[in-house]
């Protein structure tokens, strides 16, 4: 009873969401903070960049292999999304668009992603679908369960909606501050386990040692592009300057 | 190539000049036979739990579609359908689908369901039991359908031109699974 009670005292103040425990030997932890399932499906990884601190969750499908997939840092991708870079028929040719999503972007669990560009601060709902060569504007907001027709552009500050996705209404200037803070709660909160004691059986199985070399071949793939973005990482891994410390110069 | 999926390995009939990605699960105790010039996504599930399946020629079948014969009669797609990412045609046998049909993202075929041909179900549809759908039909949501003549035509030279694309950028990024049937 004693420990339940400053639970619950958090739970109603609202104060932090309780943490998410995954297994460590489930995920694969880049040098820059991304977390992906190893039962995500990559497809094309020399074509997928991550800039960093993203979390791709189990049963996820990320399409490089038809075009460039970028991806922000702070990008949480729910369980068993699809994200594939769109087509247009083009003078007689098909071509495919590279697909770009900022940063701080949330996508809830089975929703399918067909845009061709995520600004940064947007929030998707779960079982959503963004049609073909969508273009979600920043700090954007789609309901759970809508079904953005193709080529549809959402605005800045607005929440799309409904079956098909309409304009429902607009957000406050604080949008992008709460989006921001809420991605990086839920890459906050997502933790791995302290123990992870079925790691090491598992590891003489030919699945799991396929599953290593995986990881060898996307750390390769990915080492260039780590370098790329180091500066980015840099930027990110220094706390942003606090009410506190910003004073303090002036003090002195 | 040997061909090792799951508990059972199928009896997989599989075109020379059809794109079937590694990664795609084909499972069950049946045949599967997929013909000329189709396109199987990675993560793309056929299940010929009880019956065997076959899909015609010059067809895409995109990720998380499922396709599962759960009666012992063969389950039948046609040829230059489009099956979006998370569609699915479920239950038993029987000619399901036709020709040139174009299934949105999550549109779903019930059992007993059937498409006739050049038809468009949108995203996230489903057709419930026992409905069979006329020709060159367009469904929208629960009950709202319309005609669209014309639009068999153009539903195939779409897909011709798509398969035309993913033949040549499917294989530079995936293994591809090859036929172990002898024939």
């Amino acid at each position: 009873m004693s420990q339940e009670a400053p639970d619950e005292l958090s739970l109603a103040l609202d104060l932090e969401a309780p943490p998410i425990y995954y297994n460590k030997a489930d995920y694969i932890q880049t040098a820059s903070g991304n977390k992906v399932s190893r039962n995500s499906v990559l497809c094309g990884s020399q074509n997928i960049s991550l800039v960093g601190n993203s979390v791709v969750k189990p049963g996820v499908v990320l399409r490089g292999d038809l075009q460039l997939l970028k991806i922000g840092k702070f990008v949480i991708v729910g369980d068993g999304c699809v994200l594939r870079p769109s087509y247009k028929k083009y003078k007689g040719n098909i071509a495919f668009f590279p697909m770009s999503i900022g940063d701080y972007v949330t996508i809830g669990p089975k929703s399918i992603v067909c845009a061709a560009q995520i600004g940064s601060c947007v929030d998707i709902g779960e079982n959503c679908v963004i049609s073909k060569r969508c273009i979600l504007k920043d700090n954007s907001m789609i309901l759970p369960g809508t079904i953005l027709p193709p080529d549809t552009i959402v605005p800045p500050l607005t929440v799309f909606g409904g079956i098909p996705g309409r304009y429902l209404g607009e957000l406050p200037e604080s949008q992008p501050i709460v989006q921001k803070e809420h991605a990086m709660t839920e890459y906050r909160r997502f933790l791995p386990l302290a123990k992870s004691g079925g790691a090491t059986p598992k590891a003489s199985t030919p699945k799991a040692k396929a599953a290593k070399r995986f990881v060898k071949v996307t750390a390769l793939t990915m080492q260039p592009r780590r370098c790329f973005c180091g500066v980015l990482v840099a930027k990110v891994a220094r706390p942003p300057p606090t009410w506190n410390s910003r004073q303090e110069p002036k003090c002195a | 190539m040997l061909l090792k999926v799951g508990s059972t390995p199928s009896l997989c009939d599989i075109h020379k000049d059809a794109v079937v990605c590694q990664e795609a699960k084909v499972q069950g105790a049946h045949s599967i036979k997929v013909g000329e010039g189709t396109v199987i996504h990675p993560a793309c599930i056929l299940h010929a739990k009880a019956g065997p399946i076959v899909i015609g020629r010059f067809n895409v079948l995109e990720e998380q579609v499922e396709v599962v014969n759960s009666s012992d009669q063969p389950l039948v797609i046609g040829d230059h359908n489009v099956l979006e990412v998370g569609a699915r045609v479920l239950g038993g046998g029987g000619p399901r689908l036709g020709d040139a049909n174009l299934l949105e993202i999550r549109a779903t075929l019930d059992e007993g369901c059937s498409v006739g041909s050049g038809c468009t179900l949108g995203a996230c549809t489903s057709l419930k039991e026992g409905e069979a759908l006329g020709d060159e039909m367009v469904v929208i949501g629960p009950g709202v359908r319309h005609g669209e003549p014309g639009a068999k035509d153009a539903h195939v030279q779409a897909v011709l031109k798509y398969i035309e694309v993913l033949k040549e950028t499917l294989p530079r990024c995936h293994h591809l699974r090859k036929s172990n049937a002898k024939s």
